[in-house]
């Protein structure tokens, strides 16, 4: 076989994350681990929302799957479109979440990046405490794979978190431990998950570390990128392996600041980004945003897995609050005061809002959010209104002109 | 009064729900708690010495809720703000939002920010429906919610008021349920009362105050039995009536006059699984209960569930089954409002459960602020032709 040889531009070389390829084996190797448990039955199999109680099944040694990850790959593999019409076709609504018809269609169809799509679960675990979309998609799942779930009932924080409602959440973490017993068929081992919690924190805390080093001018990673490496924070939070691979991340990415590596090659513009990514469209966004000297320096989003951690005094009560007070369960205006620290770390002249269709509990208030950040922290804010992975919501001639206003508004600004 | 009055009071009540209960208001001197979600404990509201309102929101176009609100959120969400923006409920005390969906709790952030009445509270109901500790939590939560309103209006909600607010309420509920029945077992030839104004009873009683519904509610029913020979009990169903039978399910009618497009048709409403219908009032508080915040929590876990909640003990689509075996019907509408994700994730599984029991079924998604009601018409028409032939 001839192999063609291209000319590297060397400017884009050096950009390139080494720790790009580790990533990309971590996740393989999880995948095929799950995928032969699921032939031989060595290990149970959970599929589990992303906001939910991960660290105890690492502790019963079930293999956690994600169907929110799997979606975004759907989407990034550009598959999401053609599955959500086959969700369509079953009857469900057009407006209904993306990465649920895109995961339905999956489940269906067994179309997938993976191979054989997904493994089948052996029970489903979800928390309500990133919307109310999970509760419903789950038991819709319940009802295709014939499996038990269990529902973590967070209630909505308006304010503070009161008594009732935290003593309601870590009763509900005793019942889920009740439930991996039975579902597993083994004692919950509570020295283990102590342990498993011990390493989450310690997880937490390193992808705290990846996401500060854009604290940095220039920044040596965009969100572009932090939505690439948040795979294991998220899958594999409470492993050894997660842990070694964001200590690696976190070297990269000073020796990048120390050589003067950055994201964006003549960093003039940094800027903040809010929701779920358009996964369909991270690579003509990021091109976009760097060609005017643009960098998506921090986002909501990533910063999200690096605010709730587990106080490993109590671990199992730890857990419980540290679901209960994730990013979407608070009302608008603590996300507000915690966007206006975002705005101040990275020191953003800008702020982007990607009013997600898909995702409701995400994306109302955003106007208001718009206009008092605005106003509040003296920065431009640009709306793009789009879809996480239902790509036919998506205008790109509207988007790039927009940005380019946009853009146009904070250069005036500056000058 | 008679029927035909009692009727016209109810329609004009629909028709104008802010004018008929700001009267009230005025007269009674009471504060008006307005709420968007049925889960709302009307009981407590009422105990305080409130007169609680329900927001359905209003068929037409948005003027200011859009600077606010995203286009797919549903209209109820969009509407409501909209009349809230737009001062329409200056008259109110506050409102009352006790969680419901991932719209409706955004929208309490919106509206606390935006509507400032001098009150504003969320009740935020558990969403698990079947375990003891949501049962726990769900009492809690509403005597927290009991204790504010006693703050915020400097009064003491007695054990005792609340049980006569129940009383009120189950009257309500009582009656409501003797108008469905009566609706559902009446033979052609008695042509007692048409789908959409069994609806605006319903929604009447969300507007105005429980004791004034009741008076109506008497009323109506008394003379809507009269001379027809109506015997609850027993009727020999379906002998000599070849009308299709229907049954609605869904979120909120906010256009009665869908009903009636059925009845036009040659068919007939024989029951419902709507908010603005059968679930709103199909169970009752239990009154032999000495604690009425637990006998008002009870109610709340076993009325029939809205899409909304989680409860694996209560299956929607063995519901709806139940509901149309008993009322013998041939076909459902299930009637949405475009953008309510909770029932749009149950449809096609309801669509499935109606299936083994060869009951076919048809989606209507309407917005309040563009119904496109002819089109509706249409559609409905050619479902309930479609029902006659299969009957």
């Amino acid at each position: 076989m001839a192999v063609e040889k291209k000319v590297k531009d060397p400017e884009r070389e050096k950009r390139k994350f080494q720790s790009a390829k580790d990533m990309r084996e971590l996740m393989t190797a999880y995948y095929t681990e799950a995928k032969v448990a699921e032939v031989d039955g060595s290990k149970k199999i959970a599929w589990i929302t992303s906001g939910g109680p991960v660290e105890p099944l690492h502790a019963m040694d079930v293999i956690p799957i994600y169907p929110e990850n799997h979606s975004a790959m759907l989407g990034a593999s550009k598959m999401s479109v053609e599955l959500c019409e086959v969700a369509e076709e079953m009857g469900y609504s057009r407006d209904l979440c993306s990465y649920f018809r895109a995961d339905i269609g999956s489940a269906v169809t067994k179309k997938s990046p993976i191979p054989g799509a997904l493994p089948k679960p052996d029970f489903l675990v979800a928390s309500n405490n990133i919307c109310g979309t999970v509760t419903k998609w789950y038991e819709v799942l319940s009802r295709f794979f014939e499996v038990p779930l269990f529902l973590i009932d967070t209630p909505f924080i308006h304010g503070e978190v009161t008594k009732q409602s935290q003593r309601y959440v870590e009763a509900q973490m005793e019942e889920y431990i009740e439930f991996l017993e039975e579902n597993c068929n083994q004692k919950f081992d509570r020295d283990r998950f102590g342990e498993v919690a011990n390493m989450a924190v310690k997880g937490v805390a390193l992808w705290e570390d990846v996401l500060a080093t854009c604290e940095n001018k220039p920044s040596p990673m965009s969100c572009f990128d932090a939505f690439f490496f948040i795979g294991p924070i998220v899958t594999l939070r409470g492993t050894e392996k997660c842990n070694e691979f964001y200590k690696k991340l976190v070297s990269e990415l000073k020796e990048r600041i120390e050589n003067n590596i950055s994201a964006v090659p003549n960093e003039k513009i940094r800027l903040l980004w809010d929701n779920i990514p358009i996964w369909t469209r991270l690579r003509d966004r990021s091109e976009l945003f760097a060609s005017h000297n643009a960098c998506l320096v921090a986002d909501t989003y990533t910063n999200a897995w690096a605010r709730s951690k587990i106080n490993t005094d109590d671990p199992v009560k730890g857990l419980a609050n540290a679901l209960h007070n994730v990013y979407l369960n608070i009302d608008f205006q603590q996300m507000i005061e915690e966007v206006k620290v975002l705005v101040k770390r990275f020191s953003a002249d800008g702020f982007v809002i990607h009013s997600n269709r898909s995702c409701k509990p995400y994306s109302l208030g955003q106007f208001d959010m718009a206009k008092i950040i605005q106003e509040e922290m003296d920065i431009p804010t640009l709306i793009i209104e789009a879809d996480q992975t239902d790509d036919r919501v998506f205008s790109e001639e509207q988007t790039k002109t927009r940005v380019e206003a946009f853009i146009e508004t904070i250069t005036d600004k500056a000058s | 009064m008679g029927r035909e009055e009692a009727l016209k009071k109810i329609r004009d009540i629909v028709n104008d729900p802010v004018g008929s209960v700001k009267k009230f208001k005025d007269n009674e001197k009471k504060p008006v708690f307005s709420y968007f979600c049925t889960y709302t404990p009307e009981e407590i509201i009422h105990a305080a010495g409130g007169i609680p309102f329900r927001i359905m929101g209003e068929t037409k176009s948005v003027e200011r809720a859009d600077s606010h609100l995203q286009s797919y959120s549903c209209s109820l969400v969009r509407t409501g703000l909209d009349m809230a923006l737009l001062g329409r409920l200056d008259f109110i005390e506050g409102t009352v939002f006790p969680h419901t969906c991932d719209s409706i709790q955004r929208l309490s952030d919106i509206w606390k920010a935006n509507a400032k009445y001098p009150y504003h509270t969320d009740i935020v109901l558990p969403v698990k429906l079947n375990t003891k500790s949501a049962r726990n939590y769900l009492i809690e939560e509403l005597e927290a919610f009991k204790e504010s309103l006693e703050k915020h209006l400097s009064v003491k909600i007695t054990d005792e008021k609340l049980q006569e607010s129940i009383k009120l309420y189950n009257k309500m509920r009582e009656n409501l349920a003797r108008l469905y029945k009566i609706k559902r077992d009446a033979q052609k030839s008695q042509q007692l009362i048409l789908a959409s104004d069994v609806n605006n009873c319903v929604k009447a009683a969300m507007y105005i105050p429980v004791e004034e519904h009741n008076k109506l509610m008497d009323e109506l029913l008394d003379n809507l039995d009269e001379g027809s020979n109506i015997d609850d009990n027993n009727i020999d169903k379906n002998k000599s009536d070849d009308r299709p039978r229907v049954i609605f399910s869904g979120t909120l009618c906010v256009f009665p006059e869908i009903l009636d497009y059925v009845e036009e048709a040659g068919g007939v409403v024989v029951g419902d699984d709507m908010c603005t219908g059968y679930r709103y009032f199909a169970t009752k508080v239990d009154e032999s209960n000495n604690n009425p915040i637990d006998a008002i929590s009870d109610r709340i876990i076993k009325r029939p569930i809205c899409a909304a909640k989680h409860n694996p003990d209560f299956d929607r689509g063995s519901f709806l089954k139940g509901l149309s075996k008993d009322a013998n019907a041939d076909g459902v509408v299930f009637l949405l409002l475009k953008f309510c994700d909770p029932h749009s994730f149950d449809y096609p599984y309801l669509v499935e459960s109606l299936k083994e029991i060869e009951i076919p079924s048809i989606l209507i998604e309407a917005e309040m602020d563009n119904p496109a009601l002819g089109q509706v018409q249409t559609r409905i028409e050619a479902f309930v032709e479609m029902i006659r032939e299969n009957k």
